[in-house]
């Protein structure tokens, strides 16, 4: 019988090596795809070096041309015998070493030929097939391999001079060994590339280890993809709720037409409250969506004095209403201090986003705007006259429209995240209906603390 | 070739350096495909995107450590990706706590445990655990890693691990590919005597 015993880390160790013992052999068919995909990959590059290399060497020569004070002119023909066109040369140009990509399936190079017939005066450029041998070099080696050709023009013949353009391929260089190029040192020649022939035999890769052993460098990118989580928003913001009144003194009745009627009455602000929930859907990598419901309580006190009834004028933008009022604004004996108060709900529509700040701690922005619809108000309305306070929850308008901007630092703490900062709450429109001409729009200042918590 | 020589000419793009470098690990790296792949389809597929990012990276490695480990740790997340691409990752996550009674079998077994019968093994528990458990036990993941990695919760890592630990105890011990030891933290494995 025989047994392993494996002690703590031993059930590991055996799966682990079993697993490196295992091989499998992927079908051709893998690898051929693999190279095409790379294959098509390099074109591109290559598609757009060439293209580079292009702009670059006309931009040189025109640049070169121009700044040719002395130059030869010389009529270039086609091979077809197309129109002559104005070229212009260096006199004795040194022969260009022409870089170019191509396909490692191009066994055999070819060679652009430009040659000067000094006879006819005329220059003409071919491409051709060579026959001759082709040698690949290794990277190292293309270094030695790209000579500073020149071209000896000899004016007296009357032949013409071929000058052979060398091509340089990505796997390796294509060199044409035209005999004209004698130029080219012998110690230059093009060593070979060994092949399959020197492949070695692959020494067999040491296993048991594992990642940690291996201890490579992890610079490799991250591909894992982020996923994008909802998350639950539960937040209460309590706040100090003021009201900003515009008055349209055509409509202002009474004693005090021109007054401003923030200048006529005493209010204070007091506490108020939002609380509600949001579900947030990352947009973008910073940006969030957010929607919700929230409920809102705002209040704000009148102060007044307590007087015997009696009956008030409430005008209104082309008739008028008659309502009892106990409340007097600038007389009495007893002060009083009423509070105007308002229960609201809303649908916040709108976005955050993460200014500065890591996956711990974040500071964010955001703004949204709340339909609002005015469940009940205790409706406190100042008459045209600025005299009195009059109960009117009818001529509060119902549905409105609010905007909200905050600002807040969130704090990530394992399954949830919490939120806080300052927010300021605009009610876009009057409270009032329209008929009613003293505008009054509700500001709450308030501090949000959220909960959120991501939805998996 | 040397592997040096193979890392060279495959950053020249030399189609015959990266042809050795496939030949050489390919069919170690399509095991570790096909442990995470549910068919050797898939597997081929995480090894043909594994490779073109292993060609079009490679002048990324540095050579301070492994070439082998690098090429691993990137088929690995190509695995992954692979997985949660396709949406195959979440659906099988989530595994009842079962009660794991072993027997031990005390009759002899050979000492040589095929790997391709572990390999199996290891396929046939769900894709979550067996995901779990190929990063944890065989490519040497923390537990910290793995979460990161496949977006969970360390302690889910854990837990996951431990019924995956526990579900394939099972398997090989039914498979009689392994004995129960016994002691609870004491294995005894032992390979059948049909292999």
């Amino acid at each position: 019988m025989e047994r392993y015993m494996y002690q703590d880390d031993s059930f590991e160790k055996m799966l682990k090596q079993k697993a490196d013992e295992y091989r499998m052999y992927p079908s051709n068919q893998t690898w051929e795809n693999i190279q095409n995909r790379i294959q098509k990959k390099h074109n591109i590059v290559n598609f757009k070096s060439a293209g580079l290399t292009i702009v670059l060497l006309s931009a040189f020569s025109l640049y070169i041309s121009n700044n040719q004070g002395v130059t030869n002119k010389v009529a270039v023909t086609s091979i077809q015998g197309g129109s002559e066109l104005p070229f212009v040369v260096k006199p004795a140009p040194p022969v260009a070493i022409i870089r170019a990509k191509i396909p490692a399936a191009i066994k055999s190079p070819t060679i652009i030929t430009a040659a000067k017939n000094n006879n006819e005066n005329t220059s003409a450029i071919s491409i051709e097939k060579a026959d001759v041998p082709v040698q690949l070099i290794s990277e190292p080696e293309k270094k030695e391999l790209i000579p500073t050709v020149t071209v000896i023009e000899k004016a007296d013949e009357k032949v013409s001079e071929e000058i052979s353009i060398t091509k340089i391929s990505n796997t390796g260089l294509l060199s044409s060994l035209k005999p004209g190029l004698s130029e080219i040192a012998p110690e230059q020649k093009l060593p070979i590339l060994p092949i399959e022939n020197n492949i070695e035999t692959p020494a067999e890769s040491p296993t048991l280890k594992t990642d940690a052993e291996l201890n490579y460098e992890v610079n490799i990118p991250v591909i894992t993809k982020t996923r994008k989580v909802k998350e639950l928003q539960i937040y209460v913001t309590p706040s100090a709720s003021y009201r900003a009144l515009t008055a349209d003194n055509i409509f202002t009745l009474g004693n005090l037409p021109q007054q401003d009627p923030e200048n006529a009455i005493t209010n204070t602000p007091s506490l108020g409250l939002e609380a509600g929930f949001a579900m947030l859907f990352p947009v973008a990598k910073n940006l969030k969506f957010r929607t919700g419901v929230q409920f809102n309580y705002t209040r704000y006190n009148v102060n007044a004095f307590k007087n015997a009834p009696q009956l008030t004028t409430v005008r209104l933008n082309y008739s008028s209403i008659q309502r009892v009022s106990t409340l007097n604004n600038d007389y009495g004996i007893f002060s009083k201090e009423v509070a105007n108060e308002t229960y609201q709900v809303s649908i916040p529509v709108g976005v955050e986003v993460k200014l500065l700040g890591k996956k711990k701690v974040q500071w964010n922005l955001a703004a949204n705007i709340q339909p609002t619809y005015l469940i009940k108000a205790s409706g406190y309305l100042l008459t045209n006259d600025y005299k009195n306070y009059v109960q009117a929850p009818d001529l509060l308008s119902h549905l409105n429209l609010n905007t909200a901007l905050e600002t807040f630092i969130s704090f990530d703490i394992k399954k949830f995240k919490l939120q806080a900062g300052p927010q300021i709450r605009y009610q876009l429109f009057s409270n009032n209906r329209d008929i009613y001409p003293i505008r009054e729009h509700l500001v709450d200042y308030g501090f949000r603390i959220g909960i959120v918590k991501p939805l998996r | 070739m040397t592997e040096e020589a193979i890392l060279q000419g495959c950053l020249k793009n030399l189609p015959v350096a990266q042809q050795e470098l496939y030949s050489r690990y390919s069919p170690k790296m399509l095991s570790v495909c096909y442990r995470f792949a549910r068919n050797r389809e898939d597997a081929e597929d995480m090894l043909q995107e594994g490779f073109i990012r292993v060609f079009t990276q490679i002048h990324q490695f540095q050579s301070k450590g492994s070439f082998e480990g690098w090429i691993r740790r990137i088929i690995v997340h190509t695995c992954i990706n692979h997985l949660k691409k396709h949406k195959k990752f979440n659906d099988s996550v989530d595994i009842s706590t079962q009660a794991y009674t072993l027997q031990v079998r005390e009759e002899s077994v050979p000492s040589i445990i095929q790997a391709k019968q572990v390999i199996e093994c290891i396929r046939t528990l769900p894709l979550g655990y067996r995901t779990v458990l190929n990063l944890f036990a065989i490519e040497g993941y923390s537990h910290r890693e793995i979460a990161t990695v496949l977006d969970i919760e360390e302690s889910t890592s854990r837990s996951q691990y431990t019924r995956a630990k526990a579900m394939l105890e099972q398997i090989l011990v039914k498979k009689q590919i392994i004995l129960q030891p016994k002691k609870h933290d004491e294995w005894v494995a032992a390979a059948h005597p049909r292999f």
